[in-house]
């Protein structure tokens, strides 16, 4: 049998970040399982991209990282949502809904 | 985009590459571990939980290298490691080098020389009265020795036809004095009042 495509949506990682992030502050590998759990594995994140992706957004101001102890007490870097990642969230929120409303459209209609 | 942490990230990256690509080292191996503690904790041993964690991350110099090319930084990283490269390589070959160098000097010192002639006949007026005679004079030369280049693909006129110079003459003339006689013709239809206003 042919394995299920797990690839995040190409273009949607930031946003699945933030939101997830929007939840509470979390270490990379926290916001893998995340991601797998509330899409219920229709989504793997890669690691690598991830890490690659919090490192960008940690650049553009979006999220503050940190190194802390966990409650398993063992040391990570926990990232937190700033306010200026709130509201990129909101704006990339809405414009997938946008987006992905046109898509079903596309895909409903007849002839 | 905070342009601040941009700058600072980067130059950190720059300057004390060893602790930023320590602090992702860290990381990928903090992610690993927390994979593990998870494992472990629904049950499985640690040897085995270690494992599974380990194929699931996947190879972690990989995972480093992808992490540590994100960045400004790293345009500039490669830049600095060419430049160091070819000065390594011109070290080694001189003969090589003295003849780059030597032909670069020879063509900038030409380029300078030749614009330093061309320069005032295209540029300045020239000190002599009427330097427009001078320059339809260079001009009908000029046309005179193109021409000859052209003979082959004539028909029916000679290569130095006055009438065919004569008009091009004229029609040059007329375009230029059109070009420039509209634009002051108009200008001087302007209110002065309106145009010092619009200053």
């Amino acid at each position: 049998m042919e394995e299920a495509n797990t690839d995040v949506i190409q273009g949607t990682l930031d946003m699945l970040i933030l939101k997830t992030l929007s939840l509470g502050p979390m270490h990379g590998f926290g916001i893998t399982r995340r991601v797998q759990q509330i899409s219920r594995g229709v989504f793997k994140v890669n690691p690598g991209s991830l890490l690659t992706a919090l490192q960008r957004l940690e650049r553009a101001g979006w999220l503050d990282a940190e190194w802390r102890q966990t409650e398993n007490s063992r040391r990570a870097k926990i990232y937190t949502l700033t306010r200026a990642g709130r509201r990129q969230l909101e704006a990339e929120t809405s414009d997938w809904a946008r987006r992905a409303s046109a898509i079903a459209r596309l895909l409903k209609a007849e002839a | 985009m905070s342009v601040w942490r941009q700058i600072v990230r980067g130059s950190r990256a720059l300057t004390n590459g060893n602790a930023s690509d320590q602090d992702i080292a860290d990381e990928v191996d903090a992610y690993l571990e927390q994979a593990v503690a998870e494992l472990e904790a629904s049950g499985l041993s640690p040897a085995e939980a270690r494992r599974i964690a380990q194929l699931e991350l996947g190879n972690r110099t990989a995972i480093r290298e992808q992490v540590r090319s994100y960045g400004w930084e790293n345009a500039l990283g490669t830049l600095f490691s060419d430049v160091r490269y070819a000065a390594r390589r011109l070290r080694n070959s001189p003969g090589f080098t003295a003849v780059s160098a030597l032909t670069l000097a020879l063509g900038i010192g030409a380029s300078a020389a030749i614009f330093s002639a061309v320069n005032p006949i295209l540029f300045e007026p020239l000190p002599y009265p009427h330097p427009e005679r001078i320059v339809v004079f260079i001009g009908l030369v000029g046309a005179a020795v193109a021409t000859q280049a052209l003979v082959t693909l004539l028909f029916g006129v000679s290569r130095l036809d006055p009438v065919t110079f004569l008009a091009v003459i004229v029609l040059m003339a007329s375009v230029s004095a059109i070009a420039c006689g509209v634009p002051a013709w108009r200008a001087t239809r302007i209110d002065p009042a309106l145009a010092l206003r619009a200053e």
